[in-house]
C-alpha cells in the first residue's frame, strides 16, 4: 500500500468506519480516536497491509479492539489525580443524531450488537460477520434475529422521533 | 413496534460526521509508530555491530593521501534506504530532545564532552566548513543544533581533540532523507571550500542507522600560529526521515591515537543517531549490559548440558528499555538491578524450574524517582523439544489466565483476562500472550492506595520462552498520561512503553533463532 493508496483508503473509510464503531461502543469521541489510531497502524504496518483482503476490517476490527482495551482500563479510573504528567486533549463535541438508536443498540449484548452493527451498518453478508467475528454463520444468524427482536423492542419505547428531533 | 432494520438503514445512510485529521497526519502517525517499534527492536544491538561495523582503513597521518573507501559488504551496512514508500509529510515532531547529550558522545581518555550551545535551527555560523548548503536550504522540516567542546579535565584543548557539533533535520520522507544524506556525504569528502585532502572514510552502521559514512579530510590552515594541519572529520547519517551531521574538528597530532578517534567518532554518531530517533543509544559493551545473569531459575543450565545455548547476549539491556516520563521534562531510567530471587511474573504458579527448561537466563531492572515506580523483569528459557517448550507455554498461560500469584504476598486487586498480542520481532515469533494484573504496592507498613499494574507477557518461538514483566506503579489511578483518564490518548504512552518493553526483550532473545 502505497501513500497514495492509503490516502484513498483512509478518505473513503474512514467517516463510514467511525460510524460503525460508534454503533458498536456508543461512544462517539472514543470511536474517532481509536479509528484514527487504527489507521495509523494501518499505515505502520502497510506492507501486511498489502497482503490483507478486507483492509477496512482490519482497520474496523483494530478499532474496536483498542477501543474495548480503553473501556477495561478505564474502570479503573475514576479516581483522583496521582500521576498526571499531562493535559488530558479537548474533543469536539459529540454528534448526537443518533443517540437513541446507539442507545438502545448499547443495551445489546456485545455479541448481537457486534453482528447487528457488522451487518446492518457496515453491510457485511452474513458469512463475512461470521468470518470477522470468528463464528459460525448459524450462530451469526441466532444473534442478529434475537439482536434485532430485542432492538425492535427497545425502540419502541422511544417516544416517536425522538432520535431525529434529539439531533 | 418500532422498525429496528429502517432506523439501521438510516443510520448506515446518515453517517455521523466524525472529526477527521487529513491523511497525512495520519501516516505521519503511523510512521512515528513504526519508527519507534522498529528502533527499539534493534537498538539493543547496535553498539557491538556499530563498533566493528567493517574494515577501516585510515591514513590520519597520511596527509595528501587519498585513503582506500572500504565500501563495507552489504552484511555491514544493513539496508541502504528502507524500502518503505514514501513517507509522511506533516508538521515535523523534531524537538531539541533529538540532539545527542554529551554523554552520547566518546571522549578520549579520562576527558569528557561538554555541551556549549544548542541552537533552534542551525545556529549563526557555519557548523561545518566543507560543507556549503545548510540542510534548511535542502528544505528540511525542522532542524537543531548542539555544539560541544573537551571537558577541561585534561590538559588539552581545542588543537588535539577538537570541536564537535551535531546538527540533526527532519524532511518529509525517508528518500528525501537519503537523498540529502548523500549530497552532504560527497560535500564533506570533498570539501572544496578549504581544498583539503582526503584523509580517510569509514561506513556508520548497525541499531537504527539506515545508511552513514564518515569522511575525514585534512586542509593547510591561513593561521601562522597553527602548528598542525587541522583536520575535519565529518558522520553523515540517515535513520529513517532524519539526517545527523555530525562534525569534529581538531588539529591532528600524532599523540593521539587515529583509530580511538575515529572509532570514538563512530561510535558517537551510532549514539547521536538513536538519539535523533527517540531511543536511548545503545550500552556500550562493558556496561552493566554484559554482567552476569542472574542465576538460572532452572538451574539445569547444568554440567550436564552439552554447550551453553542461553546467554547474556540473549537479555535486554537497560538502555533499549522506555524511558518513563515524570512530570516536567524529567525522566527516569532504568537500572539493571543485582540478581534477585524473585518470580518473574505477578501471577505466577510456581517457580519457574518446574518448567524443566534445559537453560534459562534472567535479568532484573528497576526505576527509582525516588522511589520504586518501575520494575522490569524478563526470564528467557531454553527446551530440548519443541512439545517440552509448548507444554511449558501452556502452563504459563494458565498462570497468567488463573493468576495464582503464589510466589507473592501482594494482594490481588484484578487480573485482566489474558490475550493474544502481536510482537513485532525478526525472526517473528510463534505466538504470545499478555495479561494486566493490579496489586497492592508497599507503603512501608502505611496504609495507602500504591498499586502496581504488571503486564505479564509469555513468547514463544520454536524451542525458546520469553517471559516478561513491565511494572509501573500508581495509584489511585493507572499510569496514565492523565489522572484520571478520560481521553483515549492518555492511555497510547503507557502502552506504547509496555509494547517497546516487550519488543526489545521478546526481539532480543530471539534474535539468534532467525
Amino acid at each position: 500500500m502505497d501513500e497514495n493508496e492509503f490516502d484513498a483508503f483512509y478518505n473513503a473509510s474512514y467517516r463510514r468506519v467511525c460510524a460503525q464503531v460508534y454503533a458498536m461502543i456508543g461512544d462517539f469521541d472514543e470511536a474517532a480516536e481509536c479509528v484514527q489510531e487504527a489507521f495509523a497502524r494501518a499505515w505502520a504496518h502497510r506492507r501486511k497491509m498489502s497482503s490483507v483482503d478486507y483492509p477496512e476490517a482490519w482497520v474496523r476490527t483494530t478499532a474496536y479492539r483498542l477501543a474495548v482495551g480503553r473501556w477495561r482500563r478505564k474502570k479503573y479510573a475514576s479516581r483522583a489525580a496521582d500521576r498526571a504528567v499531562g493535559v488530558k486533549m479537548e474533543m469536539p463535541p459529540v454528534d448526537e443524531t443518533h443517540v437513541a438508536l446507539v442507545a438502545a443498540l448499547k443495551q445489546l449484548p456485545e455479541a448481537q450488537r457486534q453482528a447487528i452493527v457488522l451487518h446492518h451498518i457496515a453491510d457485511l453478508p452474513v458469512h463475512q460477520v461470521a468470518t470477522e467475528v470468528g463464528a459460525p454463520t448459524g450462530t451469526i444468524k441466532a444473534r442478529l434475529a434475537r439482536g434485532r427482536a430485542t432492538l425492535a423492542e427497545l425502540l419502541a419505547d422511544e417516544r416517536p422521533g425522538a432520535v431525529w428531533k434529539e439531533a | 413496534m418500532s422498525d429496528p432494520i429502517s432506523r439501521l438503514d438510516q443510520f448506515r445512510a446518515d453517517t455521523p460526521g466524525a472529526p477527521m485529521k487529513s491523511a497525512a497526519e495520519v501516516r505521519q502517525r503511523g510512521d512515528q509508530i513504526r519508527r519507534r517499534r522498529r528502533a527499539v527492536v534493534v537498538a539493543g544491538a547496535a553498539a557491538v555491530a556499530a563498533i566493528v561495523a567493517g574494515p577501516i582503513i585510515f591514513f590520519s597521518a597520511g596527509v595528501g593521501e587519498r585513503a582506500l573507501d572500504p565500501a563495507p559488504p552489504p552484511s555491514e551496512t544493513p539496508s541502504t534506504t528502507t524500502p518503505s514508500p514514501s513517507g509522511s509529510a506533516g508538521p515535523s515532531t523534531m524537538t531539541r530532545a533529538d540532539l545527542p547529550v554529551a554523554e552520547d558522545l566518546i571522549a578520549p581518555l579520562e576527558a569528557s564532552w561538554g555541551e556549549t550551545q544548542t541552537y533552534d535551527g542551525e545556529g549563526g555560523d557555519a557548523y561545518n566548513p566543507c560543507l556549503t548548503k545548510t540542510l534548511g536550504d535542502s528544505a528540511a522540516d525542522a532542524t537543531f543544533r548542539r555544539d560541544f567542546a573537551i571537558g577541561p579535565s585534561l590538559n588539552a584543548g581545542v588543537e588535539d581533540y577538537g570541536m564537535m557539533s551535531a546538527v540533526v533535520a527532519e524532511f518529509r520522507s525517508p528518500e528525501a532523507a537519503e537523498d540529502v544524506r548523500a549530497d552532504l556525504s560527497t560535500a564533506a569528502a570533498s570539501c572544496t571550500p578549504l581544498d583539503a585532502s582526503p584523509a580517510g572514510s569509514l561506513p556508520v552502521a548497525g541499531g537504527v542507522v539506515s545508511r552513514g559514512d564518515i569522511n575525514v579530510v585534512t586542509y593547510v590552515s591561513n593561521d601562522p600560529g597553527a602548528n598542525a594541519r587541522p583536520e575535519i572529520a565529518t558522520a553523515v547519517v540517515v535513520a529513517e526521515d532524519r539526517v545527523l551531521v555530525l562534525t569534529r574538528q581538531r588539529g591532528a597530532k600524532e599523540q593521539v591515537s587515529s583509530d580511538f578517534l575515529q572509532t570514538s567518532l563512530q561510535t558517537s554518531a551510532v549514539n547521536a543517531a538513536h538519539r535523533m530517533v527517540g531511543v536511548e543509544p545503545p550500552a556500550p559493551p562493558d556496561e552493566p549490559a554484559s554482567s552476569p545473569a542472574s542465576s538460572s531459575a532452572s538451574s539445569s543450565a547444568s554440567s550436564s548440558a552439552p554447550a551453553a545455548i542461553l546467554d547474556d547476549s540473549h537479555l535486554v539491556v537497560a538502555g533499549s528499555l522506555p524511558r518513563l516520563p515524570l512530570e516536567g521534562e524529567s525522566s527516569a531510567v532504568w537500572q539493571q538491578i543485582a540478581p534477585q530471587s524473585i518470580p518473574t511474573l505477578y501471577c505466577q504458579g510456581a517457580w519457574l524450574s518446574t518448567l524443566k527448561a534445559a537453560e534459562s537466563v534472567s535479568r532484573e531492572f528497576r526505576l527509582e524517582n525516588p522511589g520504586e515506580i518501575g520494575k522490569v523483569n524478563v526470564t528467557v528459557l531454553e527446551f530440548t523439544t519443541k512439545a517440552a517448550a509448548d507444554g511449558a507455554y501452556e502452563t504459563v498461560y494458565d498462570w497468567l489466565d488463573t493468576c495464582p500469584a503464589s510466589m507473592n504476598d501482594a494482594k490481588l486487586f484484578k487480573a485482566e483476562p489474558v490475550e493474544s498480542i502481536e510482537v513485532d520481532t525478526s525472526p517473528a515469533i510463534d505466538r504470545a500472550a499478555q495479561t494486566l494484573a493490579e496489586y497492592a504496592g508497599d507503603c512501608g507498613g502505611q496504609g495507602c492506595d500504591a498499586t502496581w499494574y504488571d503486564h505479564q507477557t509469555v513468547a514463544q518461538l520454536g524451542t525458546r520462552l520469553v517471559l516478561v514483566t513491565h511494572a509501573e506503579s500508581g495509584g489511585p489511578c493507572p499510569p496514565t498520561r492523565a489522572c484520571p483518564p478520560e481521553d483515549p490518548s492518555d492511555y497510547s504512552e503507557w502502552d506504547n512503553r509496555v509494547a517497546q518493553t516487550v519488543e526489545a526483550t521478546v526481539g532480543r532473545a530471539v534474535q539468534d533463532l532467525s
